[in-house]
Parts: C-alpha cells; structure tokens; sequence
C-alpha cells in the first residue's frame, strides 16, 4: 500500500510506504527511514577520506551501511560483521573471504596474496581458513590482499566495517595491546599508501572506548586522526512520525488519528526508530482504544519495567563494563546531577554540584569524563556551552533508575 | 496417525487439525507471527523472534502450529527452506555444531540427498575449516531462499554457543540476512539479556502469559469438541462447569499442561465431582514435576523442596538458615528461580518471601508424605467455595449491623449441633456456609464479631478435617485485623488459600 501524504502538491510531498514493525530485527533497505540525507552526507565525505561512524548502541549504525552498500550500484564496497574476528589471521582471513565472494568472477582475484601466501606457506593452500603462517605474516599478507584489490579497475574501493571496536577489543584481549594498535597502525598506513581505499569503522561499542585503553598501555599514534567522525543522531521528529506512521499502516492498527499518534509517538522517544519501533509493536498487541495518551503511558511504563523492553538498562551497565573502576563513580555522579536538572548547565556549575557530593581532587579529571560522556552520546553540549542529556527520555530513564525523582 | 490424537508432553506429535482445534488465546500472536515469516521470506527484511515462558505454558504448540501455518502458504514454499531445533537430543558446544544441527533439520524436512553428502564431506576438516565451509555451503545452499529456523530452548543453545559461538551467529546474520529465527526459552537468559553480549536488543522479546480461568475453560471445551465429547462440552459451557475449572485454574495457574492432561481426565460426571480427577492429575504430572526438577541446579532443587514441605511463604533468610545455604547465595537462586518460573515472591516491608508459585506442584511433591489426605480436603474445600449459589445473596442482604441478626448465625450454629440428627447437610456445605458468613462479616472488618465466631467455631469443629481450611483463614483474617491489617498473618496461608482471605480484604499482593 502506498499513501501519498502532505498531497498539497508542494516539493516535500512523502511517499509512505507501509510497513511491519521489526524491532532489533535486520531491515531491509527500503525500510530505512530518514537516513537519506545521512547517507547523502557520508557518500559526500568519503569521497575525500575514510570515516568513523559512531552512535549509542541500537541506533541504527548497522542499517545505514547496509543500505549504503546494498545500493551502492556501480560501487565496489564490501560490508563485514568483525565481531566474529579474535586474531589478525581471522581478520585477514575475512577480508579475503568477503573480497573473493564480492567479485566472483570464476577466476580468484587475490592473485598477488595467493602466491605470496604460497611462497610463505610453502606449498599451495586450498581450504577458506589461512595456514598458522598467517599468524605471524598477516601483516604482509593484509596489505597484499588490499594491494589485490585496489588494482583491480573500477575505482574507489569501500570496506563497512561493522563492529570494528569489538574485534580490536577481543584481540587485545586475545593477542595483547601491541597487535591491536597494529592492526589500527596497518589499516592507517594502507589508506595513506592506496588513495582509492576507503574504510568506514563503526559498531556497537565506541572506538574510542578501545583507543583509550590502548592509549593507557602507551600507545601514542593518532590511528584514526586521518578519518572524518560523523555521528548517527535520532530522527529528525518528522522522519520519526513518518516510521511511526508507515508502522501503524503496516501493522493495520486501528486509531482515530493516525498522524496525531504518529507525532506523538515520535516526540516520546525522542525520535530513536528502535524505540519507535518498539513503541508501535506494542500497539499491534494492544487490546482497547488507542489515543496520544496511551503512548505517553506505554512510554513511562517502559522506563520502569523489570523487564526492561527498551533496553535502557544498557546506559548503566556499559559504564561500568568499558569504564575504568575509579572512574564509574565519577561519570554516575555527573549523570545523577544532570539527570535532575531542568534545564542545561555551565561546567562550572556541573563541577560545583559535584562537589557537594564527593571529594574532588582535580579538575582536569571531570573535565575529561564530560568529554567522554559526550563521546558516548550521553550528554551533549549546547551552543551556549552548557551540559544537559543528549536524550530526555534516557535523562528521564537514569532519574527513575537512579531513584532520583521524589 | 489419530487426527485428534493429543499429546500430553510433546505437542509437536500432534496433528496440525488437532493443533488448531484446540488453539486459545494466542490467535493475533500467531497470525503476527506467520506475517513476519512471510515477510522475512519474500523481501529483505528479516524478524527475529523469541517467545519466553515457563515450561508448559505452550511454547511447542505454539512453535508446531507455526510450522503448520507456514507450510500451507504455496506462495512461500519455493523461497523458504526450514530447519527445526527441537527441543531435546541435540548437543550444541559450538557454532560449528549448531550449523550441522541446521543441516540435520534441513535434511529432515526435505531429504536433500545430494544435500547431506555435501554435509557429510565437512566432517573430514579440521572444526575450524569445517565450520567455515559448513557457513558458506549454507549460504550456498539457501541462495536467494530465506532460513526459517525454529528453535527451542535457546537458552541452552546459547549456553553452548558460548560469547564466542553468539558473535559468530550474530556476525553471519547481519552479514547474509539469510534467516528469520522463532525461538523459545523457558527465561530469560544472559545471552540475550545482558547489555554488554552480542544478541542484545536484537530480538523481539516476546513473554507468554498463562491462561485465564476463561481462556482455561475455553480450552477444555475445544477438546472436549474436538474429542466429540458432548456432555463435556454442555457442562463446561455452564456457570457450574467454570466454577468446576475455576478450582484447577487456582492450584495450577494458567499452564496450559496441566489443562491439557486434566482435559483427559474428564467426563461431566468426574469434572463435577472433581477430586478425583484432580487426583489423577497429580499421578500424571508428578514424573512431569520430577522432570523439570532436573532443570535446576542441586542448591535449587533444595530450596525448592524447602519451600514444597513449608507450604507457605518463607522469608529469604529462613530458606537460607534451612539450606545451609549463605543469604546472598540463596537471593541470588531464587531470583533465577523465578525467572524460570518455579517460585514466586511477595514483599513485606524490606522482606522478600518466596513460595512456590504453581501449588499444583507443590501438592504433587508433597502427595507421598499424607497419601494425598491433604489435597482431598483442599479440593473439596475450594469445589465447595467456588460454586456460586444463592448462599451468596442472602448473606449480602443482611443488614449492615450484622450482629443483631445473631439469629440467623446463631441457627447455623444449632444447625451444626443437631448435626448427628441431620444427614443430609454434609460437614463440607455446613463449614461453607459458616465461612460465607464470616466472610460477609471480614470484609465489613467487624472484629468483634468475627472473634466471637471464630471462637464458637473452632470448638465446634476442631476435631473435623472438613473446618480445618475454613478455620486456618478465619484465624488469619482475624490476625490480620487485629494487627491493623498486618500481611504477615496472611503469609501463614499457602498461596491458594491466601488468595481467597485477600479477597475478603481487598487486599493487593506486593
Ligand atoms: N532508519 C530506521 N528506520 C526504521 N527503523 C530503524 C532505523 N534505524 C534503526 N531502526 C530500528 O532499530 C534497530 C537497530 O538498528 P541497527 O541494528 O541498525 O542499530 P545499530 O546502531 O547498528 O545497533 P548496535 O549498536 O547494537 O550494533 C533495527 O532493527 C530497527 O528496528
Ligand atoms: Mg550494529
């Protein structure tokens, strides 16, 4: 079923299409709503440099690089899941799977690291998996399979990398920090020797969050300082009314104005589609009327349920899986501050509120930890300067939470 | 095999007839269900599923009845290849075994020959080759088909997988969006659960609520039709033949199983009567119960025959104090306990109380030790409590100020004491009726009256096991008053009995 809506005949006339709610599920590319003009920007960007694309978890990362490399028509990309990578020979061994599966043409088109793999293994290797060689060459054998692959012609080459961060986490844990800082190192050096190699990081868990501690066991190199950062943001609020919308059409649900509900649902979660998604599959299960004021309900019972649909609880946990110990305290109680504030604050004030509640010995260190919390999405500064949550809901999810609202 | 053949233990043996006929409740979820399989087969998009509730409370039929829908849609069939986890005899310890466990249920569904010597090829490799060439014989396989994997327990499945064997499943569904999955777990689980885990938030987290007393009958009543068993289904369509349920819905809550095993003790004649019947069940599910007893760990098969021998409430630190097990330890099983379903709990001040949640099961632990006596008495207790009868009505039109009508109650205290001379009221009617008075008078909270009552009755009937129940939850009631509504005196009732006095209260459980 397709809708034409705003039919007034002006230029921003959307087609809706509608369509079955999927939350957490693997959409398919015409269902990614409202990242158009994202995309658009990214294309833009990496035809001068390579990006590192970040956002909170859930936020919809994965479906924009999947959608930008299933409609990449006439663009070699390859999209890859690292998380399934531990070593340096996995990760070689993945590129080359993923190239040669990429260009099937018959013919193995990773001539130049066949052989030298050959000559290295010394004697010829069939299977999918590399011979333990690879363990110690795989640096020569990861530039020889991207050499491979950027003389072939057709231009720019485009490597998505998802969850990125998750494999160098699970090498350092795996091989020790040195590999993991090689491996950045490496990539880094290929996109300087190879100006028609682009490579887009992303994943679950922030890059930074891995440079940090790699940055703590000595490591000085700047290893993405050559790549564009750009942020996923929500929806814009109309986009997210137009999914919340397509879903209700989707899933059939009766109700007495669409439109109204559709604004309302996209205005309680702050435009993050997942929750949208979320919110409307709900509504598919619902028994009885639905009206703007059975969203505002649905929403608030989300924050509070043990079950916890929303996955909320994540904001917590993950402070305290990636964060350092003497750290946790810190980025809580800055959290638990701005969680009840109403309006947005100066450092200074941040800094003073904090005082009032732990000793504070240097100034530098909260300094930091607001710039790592911005980095992590959860706060965010105003043109003024001053510090609020980046998301009211998840502002309103840490006051509950935290048992901070009387 | 018998169309209307209806397996007790493994709903999958069922034929897809009977699997419909006797379908409740869960109708919009099913047909949800089928769209977002034919969705994730005819376009891009790829839904996950994971359906969570305790065992027997339907997840197989569920998952069979599925299976059956989507077979019938013809439009799917040449894009749609299936594989079936069931739910016992595989063992999974990584992702490599559960790719062959895939295969295993491809071939069973489709006899791929050439299939199975291909697969049979991957066990000469090295487990890391293999599981290589297992992943991309797949893809090759499904080509542009769509996998619908159904699979049940995948807590176990996780379990087995490991982190490691989790991100290599994760990472092969983002990259080939390949497979629509509909899974089930008895629980939540870590795998799913925890934030920092690879599978968080990607499934649709579906939980799977018991049966009302209206969808229990309804239930019964599709059996009893599918089974042509007439005078069954007239019965259960009256007011008494729900009152008939209501009493197994009270001590089994709302497990499809236990419904579904009933269902096959009963004519009109045994449901109206029912304590045998419900007998009956207890001898049928106990090997059931012992099952299950084998899903939990050793310290928690203790506390939970701690709690099946206290029959009531127990607070955190007396089940460890009982065990010689350490606070935190116990906290700790029983909320795992509780996600598993076995037991539930209720707070009191600060206090967690623990009991078990089904008190069909607890019967079925305890039957050995007094030879069923027990149950006996609580069954005819609650048929006799819940049949609505006229009693009801003129209690309520006594006046507000009850005590003046003394007469009428003095009566029924003259009724009982010429007891010996008249036959025919039963002792289970008489301790009815004196109950259904007392209860006119607690929900009024007039205290006086009801330890005036109490106190009459209790000499009256102490030594008959019919005014044992009756007697334990006026105590209670008056307990509770006197101690201005203090829960602790209704923690001295088991759940099923605690349920009726709270009733009388308007009391809300915490
Ligand atoms: N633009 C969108 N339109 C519709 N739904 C979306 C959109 N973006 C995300 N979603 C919803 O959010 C879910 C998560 O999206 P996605 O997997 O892309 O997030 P992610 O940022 O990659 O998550 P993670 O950090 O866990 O890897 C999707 O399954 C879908 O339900
Ligand atoms: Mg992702």
């Amino acid at each position: 079923m397709k809708t034409n809506l705003g039919g007034t005949g002006t230029l921003n006339a959307v087609v809706l299409q509608a369509m079955k709610t999927n939350p957490g599920g693997s959409l398919s590319p015409s269902e990614v709503v409202g990242r158009d003009a994202l995309i658009k920007q990214l294309w833009r960007a990496l035809e001068k440099q390579s990006v590192v694309l970040s956002a909170e978890r859930r936020m919809g990362k994965t479906s924009i690089i999947k959608k930008m490399h299933a409609e990449s028509a006439g663009k070699l990309t390859v999209y890859q899941d690292l998380e399934k990578v531990g070593t340096p020979r996995e990760f070689v061994e993945s590129i080359v799977e993923s190239v040669e599966e990429r260009l099937s043409t018959g013919k193995r088109v990773a001539e130049g690291f066949r052989s030298l793999l050959q000559n290295l293994h010394g004697a010829e290797v069939s299977g999918i998996k590399l011979p333990e060689v690879a363990d110690r060459e795989w640096k020569v054998l990861l530039v020889a399979i991207i050499k491979d692959l950027v003389a072939k012609p057709g231009g720019t080459v485009y490597f998505f990398w998802d969850e990125l961060p998750l494999m160098l986490y699970k090498i350092q844990k795996n091989s020790g920090e040195t590999v993991a800082m090689e491996i950045l190192d490496t990539l880094r050096s290929l996109r300087q020797t190879y100006p028609l190699l682009r490579m887009v990081y992303t994943g679950s868990i922030g890059l930074h969050n891995v440079l940090t501690s790699l940055k703590r066991a000595g490591y000085a190199n700047a290893p993405i300082n050559d790549m564009k950062k750009i942020d996923v943001p929500a929806l814009q609020l109309i986009d997210a009314e137009n999914l919340a919308l397509q879903l209700i059409m989707g899933e059939n649900i009766q109700v007495a104005d669409p439109q109204i509900i559709a604004k309302t649902i996209a205005q309680s979660v702050d435009g993050i589609a997942f929750y949208v998604q979320h919110v409307v599959d709900r509504l598919a299960n619902w028994q009885g009327t639905i009206e703007a004021k059975t969203i505002k309900d649905i929403v608030s019972n989300y924050l509070c349920d043990a079950q916890d649909p929303l996955d909320m609880r994540y904001f917590q946990e993950r402070i305290k899986t990636y964060y350092l110990r003497e750290e946790v305290s810190l980025a809580y109680g800055l959290l638990d501050i701005l969680s009840t504030e109403t309006v947005a604050i100066s450092f200074g004030n941040l800094a003073n509120k904090l005082a009032s509640r732990m000793a504070i010995h240097d100034l530098e260190a909260i300094r930091s930890m607001v710039e790592l919390l911005q980095l992590d999405h959860y706060i965010q500064q105003n043109p003024e300067g001053n510090y609020a949550f980046r998301f009211p809901l998840i502002q309103r999810y840490w006051k509950l939470n935290r048992g901070l609202s009387h | 095999m018998n169309k209307a053949f209806l397996s007790r233990f493994t709903p999958s043996l069922m034929s897809p007839e009977m699997l419909e006929a006797i379908f409740v409740q869960r109708e919009k979820l099913a047909q949800r269900t089928v769209d977002q399989i034919r969705d994730s087969v005819l376009t891009q998009t790829k839904h996950y599923s994971l359906l969570v509730g305790p065992r027997g409370i339907g997840k197989t039929h569920f998952v069979s009845l599925i299976y059956y829908r989507i077979k019938k849609l013809e439009e799917l069939q040449s894009r749609l290849v299936i594989s079936w986890l069931h739910e016992d005899g595989y063992a999974i310890g990584s992702f490599l075994d559960l790719l062959l466990q895939i295969f295993q249920g491809i071939f069973e569904e489709n006899k791929d020959k050439a299939l199975q010597e291909k697969v049979k090829a991957i066990y000469s490799l090295s487990p890391q080759e293999a599981e290589a060439v297992a992943l991309r014989l797949l893809k090759e396989y499904l080509d542009k088909c769509t996998l619908l994997l159904l699979i049940e327990n995948l807590d176990e499945v996780f379990k087995g997988l490991s982190e490691e064997g989790q991100q290599k499943l994760r990472s092969a569904l983002q990259e080939n969006s390949f497979c629509t999955i509909l899974a089930t777990s008895p629980a939540l689980f870590n795998g799913v659960a925890s934030q920092t885990l690879p599978f968080y938030g990607f499934f649709r987290i579906q939980h799977l609520e018991g049966l009302s007393l209206e969808e229990a009958t309804n239930l019964l009543l599709k059996i009893a039709e599918a089974q042509g068993n007439e005078d069954l289904s007239k019965f259960l369509a009256t007011g008494l033949g729900e009152d008939r349920v209501r009493v197994v819905h009270e001590l089994a809550g709302g497990s499809h199983r236990v419904f579904v095993v009933f269902s096959q003790f009963l004519t009109e004649k045994t449901l109206d009567e029912l304590v045998n019947a419900v007998m009956e069940i207890l001898d049928d599910l106990t090997p059931y119960y012992q099952a299950r007893m084998s899903y939990v760990s050793p310290q928690q098969r203790k506390i939970i025959d701690f709690l099946a021998s206290r029959g009531r409430p127990v607070p955190v630190k007396e089940i460890a104090q009982y065990c010689f097990i350490t606070n935190q330890t116990t906290s700790s099983q029983l909320k795992d306990l509780q996600e598993k379903g076995y037991v539930s709990s209720e707070s009191l001040g600060r206090e967690s109380w623990y009991e078990l949640r089904e008190p069909l099961m607890r019967h079925c632990l305890e039957v050995k030790k007094n030879r069923g006596e027990s149950v006996r008495l609580l069954v005819s207790f609650l048929r006799g409590w819940y049949t609505r009868d006229e009693l009801e009505g003129k209690i309520k039109g006594l006046p507000e100020n009850s005590f003046s009508d003394r007469e009428y109650l003095q009566k029924m205290a003259y009724g009982w004491d010429i007891f010996p001379q008249n036959p025919s009221a039963s002792l289970g009617m008489i301790a009815k009726k004196i109950l259904k008075i007392f209860e006119d008078l607690a929900s009024k909270e007039a205290l006086l009256e009801m330890v005036y009552w109490q106190s009459v009755w209790t000499e009256l009937g102490e030594k008959h096991d019919e005014f044992q129940i009756p007697l334990r939850l006026m105590n209670a009631a008056v307990q509770f008053l006197k101690g201005n509504r203090n829960k602790r005196a209704l923690m001295e009732l088991p759940i099923e009995e605690r349920r009726i006095v709270r009733e009388w209260f308007k009391e809300k459980p915490k």
